[in-house]
């Protein structure tokens, strides 16, 4: 569009040439079929006709095939954890501080392949098919939970080392929870520090995990101060017309990519439940 | 890893540079008794992004007087804060960050040159690590690995002390991965031309007004100043962004924030496989080969001769005995053919004309782009052969060339080809995974996306099938094709299937080229025969295949060829191996398809002769010889097939010298314009040939001709065909 505005305002544009671009851009722009292009295998997305705001069948803006092949958890086998088959980890009974764990698809090679291309590659296109991918989690715990109208008051995430932030030059849990925070409208906090660098977590066997993040996490007081003062504040009293939040806990959505044993999760929600006792609910993306 | 931007006095005058690591730089200019001083911000730093733009920034807007002192020019720009910051702002830096900046004059104060800085100043690693980056472009993690292949220790901030050494000396360029248009005329030919026009626009209001077009914007400048002021975006004056590496332009590239730049920072979503190009990414960048080296120091290189000696010792013009420019020769000392030996000879003409002494202006070449030439050669015609009597003249006169294909499986198939044809010669590979990655060498051979990671590094570079899939289409690859020539480098194009803008410059005599008109066995092409069957959909799923199929099929597999059967679309691999397997249940069928994980053991079978019938889609469209083999194109009328491809599948029947006159079919519910096409340009080749008496006798071809339905349209082949515009 851009390119031929310009070229027929420009000087040296002769008048043919210009509506030369101007038919090639309608022929492109009309009566080709728009082509767009699918994120993760970079094919055409094919059939899609110009109904405005309508980029494919499906939410993610995927082609059908890809949409297709996500393993999507439909079936929870684990009440805590969330995973699609049995669990031992959870029979094992380690300690855990937040209420439960829900993932939206099972961790195979395909989204490892997804994770990867977000993660390391950096395609921050990812954070939107991510967060939306979230959802299903989400879908997941409230049917899980006991009241299915329960509120939450944040979302939060797991945070990243500073050296790791500056490295990768974002966090994949936090650009996913805004997604997701977006969708749900809840704020989006950032409650979390990570005081020290850990290894990354996908290089270490299972026992270093558990060791190795042992006080790795901090509150951000500066961001739960604020996150307490809005609860109570009384424009948010009035908005919800109850006064149930002041005597109910805080209840927070803790975001993270992968849950793989699940000591960050049990980390992170250690933090918040003892500095802000707050009832911390796990949404992940893969399991 | 402090990076900022400074000046310093030099005796040119006063200069603003941006630096990754202060310590290094004030070092050296103390050391060299030059003043200077430096922007500070309070509690953090900013990124190279915006350290680049604002030098760039203060460059233009803020010339400080060759004849002000240090303390000076500290106070010019002190006492005018409110305009720094606004510049600083304009950079693209944080507002707090552009308010807390400070100026320091670093002679007065009474800082001592750090001991570890002054020992990098002196530290061989500076050389070496320059040699091996010249004519590369790397981004960090690229550099580390580079410094760990070759032994630098680079722990730590060590690496940027070299590097920063290496880029005082002028011995690299540090850039970023995603720049503000400049006004250096990167790649991108015509396609950027109004994008381009702008972005120079876009410097005029703060430079003397030298030009009309500085006029013509004056009623605008007054709006312009406000929005300045008021920090918006300036429409249609913005600089526009790119990628330095791959050439994105803004439509490719995606602003998001950055925890480094602690605000928008863009990255190209173009070139992210081979690692993410952000504005606030370093990018380092070799100088072109023997450009700027310092001539009274002696360069460590990796050779035993050093490169840019070699390079002016070889007078240019005379690197060959003169009876090479005889074809005949040639064909003698390469064992090519008469077409490959006139094609070859043409491409060496051209090569020395266009050489950096050469330069009689017979060849015409699109002005603002380098010298172009395109070796035509018809399918199975020998293009590699043809091809090394070039290197080694480029070799002889001491020049860097790299070939790139499109494939990694033909850069592992050429590549001991090349080392046997070139004993002497050290030839590296480059591939996604590598070994020799960080390797240098003289003549390279790599796919195509690894040119992303050259800049001005060679003479010549030659691109194989510059048709097929990853480059064709991919003005990535464009750019990156021009980005690796050296100043004054050439492009030699090989193709089949020229696409439509090559073939139409060379036929309008503005691409100098050579066709190659026969197979290197002398044999005419088969021409395709046009079959009338149903469309695939209609029977693959039924219980026979079609009469008239079922006729040819047969009359091929009764006379011992291998049938390679090629269907547009990979739904239809499987039910069709289904369907042939039942017809002749005494032959194997094979099918394979870019999905199948087991293609290339399913390839080397059918190669080896224990597939009968294989069943495959376009990927197979190229660069497999299997002798004595025939070819069906089942729906030819699909879209998918165009002119190139339908030429390309056609190109596997009767390769070899055993059996030249392969039968190929295209099975159609319908004729279409690319099968006529096809069948019209095979026709041509062969009429060329025959006519440049290339052809071996009079072969059997008439009787394949005579079956085939005629194809119109004959009459309007182009009649200057006769090789090339050589001398």
């Amino acid at each position: 569009m851009e390119e031929w505005i310009e070229g027929a305002r420009g000087p040296e544009g002769s008048l043919l040439g210009s509506l030369r671009t101007a038919l090639r851009r309608m022929r492109e722009g009309l009566w080709a079929p728009s082509a767009a292009e699918c994120l993760t295998c970079k094919g055409q997305i094919k059939g899609t006709s110009f109904r405005l705001g309508e980029a494919s069948d499906n939410p993610l803006g995927l082609c059908p095939a890809c949409f297709a092949s996500i393993p999507w958890i439909t079936r929870v086998v684990c009440p805590t954890c969330g995973r699609a088959e049995d669990c031992p980890d959870c029979r094992r009974g380690y300690p855990r501080d937040f209420v439960i764990n829900r993932s939206a698809v099972r961790y195979d090679p395909l989204m490892k392949e997804w994770l990867a291309a977000f993660k390391y590659r950096g395609d921050e296109r990812y954070a939107r098919v991510i967060g939306t991918m979230l959802h299903q989690a989400y879908e997941l715990m409230k049917e899980a939970l006991p009241d299915p109208e329960i509120r939450f008051d944040a979302v939060t995430f797991v945070p990243v080392s500073e050296e790791r932030l500056l490295e990768r030059g974002f966090n994949q849990a936090e650009l996913a929870s805004a997604e997701l925070a977006r969708c749900l409208r809840l704020p989006a906090r950032s409650l979390l520090l990570r005081t020290h660098a850990t290894a990354k977590q996908s290089q270490k066997t299972r026992n270093a995990r558990f060791f190795d993040l042992r006080k790795a996490f901090a509150l951000d007081e500066a961001e739960a101060q604020r996150l307490l003062e809005e609860r109570h504040s009384p424009s948010k009293k009035t908005r919800n017309n109850d006064n149930r939040d002041t005597c109910e806990p805080l209840r927070l959505l803790l975001i993270d990519d992968v849950y793989t044993t699940g000591s960050t999760m049990q980390e992170c929600s250690s933090v918040l439940y003892e500095r802000l006792g707050a009832e911390v609910y796990g949404l992940t993306w893969a399991r | 890893m402090t990076t900022t931007v400074y000046a310093h006095k030099g005796t040119g005058g006063w200069q603003w540079r941006a630096t990754l690591r202060l310590e290094g730089d004030m070092t050296y200019w103390l050391c060299s008794g030059q003043e200077g001083f430096a922007l500070h911000g309070a509690d953090r730093m900013m990124s190279w992004g915006q350290a680049i733009r604002l030098r760039d920034r203060l460059t233009q807007q803020w010339p400080l007087d060759a004849g002000m002192e240090g303390p000076e020019a500290v106070r010019s720009l002190l006492t005018n804060r409110r305009e720094l910051t606004r510049i600083a702002i304009g950079a693209g830096i944080p507002p707090d960050l552009a308010h807390s900046l400070d100026v320091q004059l670093w002679n007065g104060t009474g800082k001592q040159p750090f001991r570890e800085q002054l020992e990098t100043l002196n530290n061989p690693n500076v050389q070496r690590l320059a040699a091996q980056l010249r004519g590369r472009s790397l981004f960090r993690d690229e550099l580390l690995s580079l410094c760990a292949a070759i032994g630098i220790a680079a722990e730590g901030d060590r690496w940027l002390a070299l590097v920063q050494a290496a880029e005082r000396q002028g011995w690299l360029r540090i850039r970023s991965g995603v720049e503000e248009g400049s006004t250096e005329r990167a790649a991108g030919a015509g396609i950027m031309k109004w994008g381009r026009r702008h972005a120079g626009s876009a410097e005029l209001p703060m430079r003397k007004p030298i030009s009309e077009s500085g006029e013509k914007s004056q009623p605008s400048s007054r709006w312009r100043r406000i929005a300045e002021r008021l920090g918006l975006p300036i429409s249609g004056q913005a600089p526009r962004l790119r990628c330095r590496r791959c050439g994105a332009g803004e439509e490719e590239l995606r602003v998001t924030y950055c925890p480094r730049c602690g605000g928008s920072c863009a990255y190209c979503e173009r070139c992210l496989g081979m690692g993410r190009s952000r504005q606030c990414e370093p990018l380092f960048e070799g100088v072109a080969a023997g450009a700027l080296l310092p001539r009274s120091a002696p360069f460590p290189l990796d050779g035993a001769e050093g490169w840019a000696d070699r390079r002016e010792i070889s007078p240019v013009g005379a690197e060959l005995p003169m009876s090479w420019k005889d074809a005949n020769e040639l064909a003698r000392a390469w064992g090519l053919s008469p077409a490959q030996a006139e094609a070859s000879r043409a491409a060496l003409a051209f090569l020395r004309e266009t050489s950096a002494g050469g330069g009689r202006a017979s060849f015409r070449h699109q002005p603002g782009s380098p010298p172009e030439f395109l070796i035509w050669a018809v399918t199975g015609a020998g293009k590699t052969e043809m091809i090394f009597p070039l290197l080694q003249h480029e070799r002889a006169a001491g020049r860097r060339v790299l070939v790139a294909t499109p494939r990694r499986d033909v850069v592992l198939e050429l590549l001991p080809r090349l080392r046997k044809a070139f004993p002497n010669e050290r030839v590296i590979a480059l591939y996604g995974g590598s070994e020799e990655r960080w390797e240098s060498a003289e003549l390279v051979l790599a796919t195509t996306h690894q040119l992303l990671r050259f800049c001005g590094a060679f003479d010549l570079v030659v691109i194989d099938e510059i048709d097929a899939f990853p480059y064709a289409g991919d003005p990535m690859l464009y750019h990156a094709a021009l980005r690796a020539l050296a100043p004054g480098g050439r492009r030699l194009f090989l193709s089949a299937t020229p696409p439509r803008e090559l073939e139409r410059r060379a036929r309008r005599g503005r691409l100098p080229h050579a066709k190659v008109p026969v197979r290197y066995h002398r044999h005419p092409l088969p021409v395709p025969w046009l079959a009338h069957t149903p469309p695939l959909a209609k029977w693959v799923r039924g219980r026979r295949v079609p009469r008239a199929l079922g006729r040819l099929l047969a009359r091929s597999l009764n006379r011992g060829a291998l049938v390679f059967l090629f269907v547009p679309e990979i739904r239809w691999v499987e039910p069709l191996v289904e369907l042939l397997a039942r017809t002749y249940p005494d032959r194997t069928v094979e099918g394979t398809s870019s999905r199948d994980p087991l293609r290339a053991d399913k390839v080397v079978a059918f190669r080896s002769r224990r597939v009968d019938l294989f069943v495959t889609t376009t990927i197979l469209e190229r660069g497999v010889t299997v002798p004595r083999s025939d070819v069906f194109v089942l729906d030819a009328h699909a879209a998918w097939f165009d002119e190139a491809a339908l030429v390309q599948m056609a190109g596997r029947a009767g390769r070899s010298k055993d059996d030249p006159a392969g039968h190929v079919v295209f099975a159609a519910a319908a004729i279409t314009r690319n099968q006529t096409g096809a069948v019209r340009q095979i026709r041509r080749m062969n009429r060329i040939a025959r006519k440049e008496g290339y052809l071996i006798g009079s072969s059997a071809r008439g009787r394949a001709n005579g079956q085939s339905k005629p194809c119109e349209g004959e009459a309007n082949h182009d009649s200057n065909d006769n090789g090339t515009e050589g001398p």
